[in-house]
């Protein structure tokens, strides 16, 4: 009996082994089926079997089960204005010039309205970890009369999220999120880093000014800033001291 | 009370010409230069030029997306490049998807779903320096009928010119849209 137990041990090792050694191949396109990442200005996201795109001022849902064959699912209106989106567990985030949107997105097919946090009038990414949100906000001709800061929410009543904390930015645009690191592009002015070790308490690490930045993509300690001048990556090892890796020139 | 009425044409003409509606003006008013949005269009015809081209220099950086070792990096309204990114220290720029009109993506297992103008378009990227078509959904993103921005003249957006990829600012004759 005792046999068999050993035997049974060995097997159960064996198959966790095999599924860590999978979820260390995560995110590797040889693996069919794992969806990738996109930058907070995205208007285009996956979860799961589904591909959620921003259009103007609506939400359309493609079922992409079958990858190569995406079918067209529904059109949900939701308002002018619309800029980003942000997948977060089964919620969606959306930032409008109007203000922050959530979604219900546990019937994947057809996302509902939760809240909706609106502020002045300005452009706005989102992105969002545990009980937090953290939305930039800039002026700019499209934008119109916008201010330049990063709001934190407090989203832990998804119904009514309610803002915990105001940064003064200069001028941001994409951000990103990974564990205690908090990435912001501060547009032509450089890109800013901050320890959200406590979550409604951003504190401001570094700021390098020496390139122009859009957005990132903060992932497994590479951060991926575009920007007007080119695509730059940087070690976030140690996120009090960013260091650059590499660059690939951009045009204009 | 002539007075009062004309205040209140006044206040009444106002909130009409300011709603964001778009209102046709008026043809009999004389010719009146002001400035202006207008469409740039891309044509029905050229936005179905979609292929699998050479890398070439990275350009007017727009959306990124990470997928594995691959990172995707828009060039705005022109198509997709695909930089190798197994060694961050040396990304290796090896195509590029010719996709007019191009914006947005996201990528799931070695499929790439990219906007072409109005059309949703399924990739395949399994072998990423000759991608090919495997579905294309048409007129799910409908064109953008007015600029961004508020409380300006435009030219009136004319489907049958094409897709509308953007908006430039420019002095217009007799603009008959605003909003």
């Amino acid at each position: 009996m005792k046999k068999y137990y050993y035997l049974l041990q060995t097997f159960t090792l064996g198959i966790v082994l095999l599924l860590f050694n999978s979820c260390g191949k995560k995110g590797d396109s040889v693996s069919p089926g794992s969806n990738g990442t996109g930058g907070s200005m995205a208007r285009f996201a996956i979860t799961g079997d589904y591909l959620y795109t921003l259009n103007n001022n609506s939400l359309r849902v493609f079922d992409i089960s079958q990858p190569g064959n995406p079918v067209a699912g529904s059109n949900i209106a939701i308002g002018d204005g619309i800029e980003t989106l942000f997948p977060y567990e089964d919620k969606l985030f959306i930032g409008a010039r109007a203000g922050m949107m959530i979604y219900d997105n546990k019937n994947p097919t057809k996302p509902e309205f939760i809240s909706r946090y609106t502020h002045v009038t300005s452009c706005d990414p989102v992105v969002v970890q545990g009980k937090y949100a953290y939305v930039t906000l800039r002026d700019g001709t499209s934008c119109r009369n916008g201010s330049n800061l990063l709001d934190v929410l407090d989203i832990s009543n998804l119904k009514t999220p309610i803002r915990v904390n105001t940064i003064s930015l200069l001028h941001p645009h994409g951000l990103g999120i990974d564990g205690n690191d908090l990435f912001v592009s501060e547009g032509d002015f450089g890109l800013k880093v901050f320890n959200v070790s406590d979550p409604a308490h951003p504190r401001q690490t570094q700021f390098i000014q020496d390139v122009k930045t859009y957005d990132v993509i903060p992932q497994n300690k590479i951060l991926l800033v575009t920007g007007k001048d080119g695509l730059y990556q940087y070690d976030y090892s140690d996120s009090t001291q960013l260091k650059l890796l590499s660059t690939i020139p951009i045009a204009n | 009370m002539r007075k009062h009425l004309l205040g209140l044409a006044v206040v009444v003409l106002t909130g009409l010409l300011s709603s964001c509606n778009m209102k046709p003006y008026d043809d009999a008013k004389p010719p009146v230069t002001v400035e202006g949005y207008r469409p740039i269009y891309l044509s029905h015809a050229d936005l179905k030029n979609v292929f699998a081209a050479p890398a070439h220099t990275l350009k007017n950086a727009g959306k990124i997306y990470v997928q594995g070792h691959f990172v995707f990096v828009n060039e705005v309204n022109k198509g997709i490049h695909i930089i190798n990114n197994q060694n961050p220290l040396f990304p290796q720029n090896i195509a590029f998807l010719n996709i007019p009109g191009n914006v947005d993506l996201a990528v799931k297992g070695t499929v790439l779903y990219a906007d072409n103008g109005p059309d949703l378009l399924a990739l395949d990227i399994s072998n990423p320096t000759n991608a090919t078509l495997l579905k294309r959904i048409a007129n799910v993103f409908p064109n953008q009928m007015y600029p961004p921005q508020t409380g300006v003249s435009f030219e009136c957006v004319d489907n049958a010119k094409g897709v509308v990829v953007g908006w430039e600012k420019v002095s217009l004759l007799n603009p008959k849209c605003r909003r």
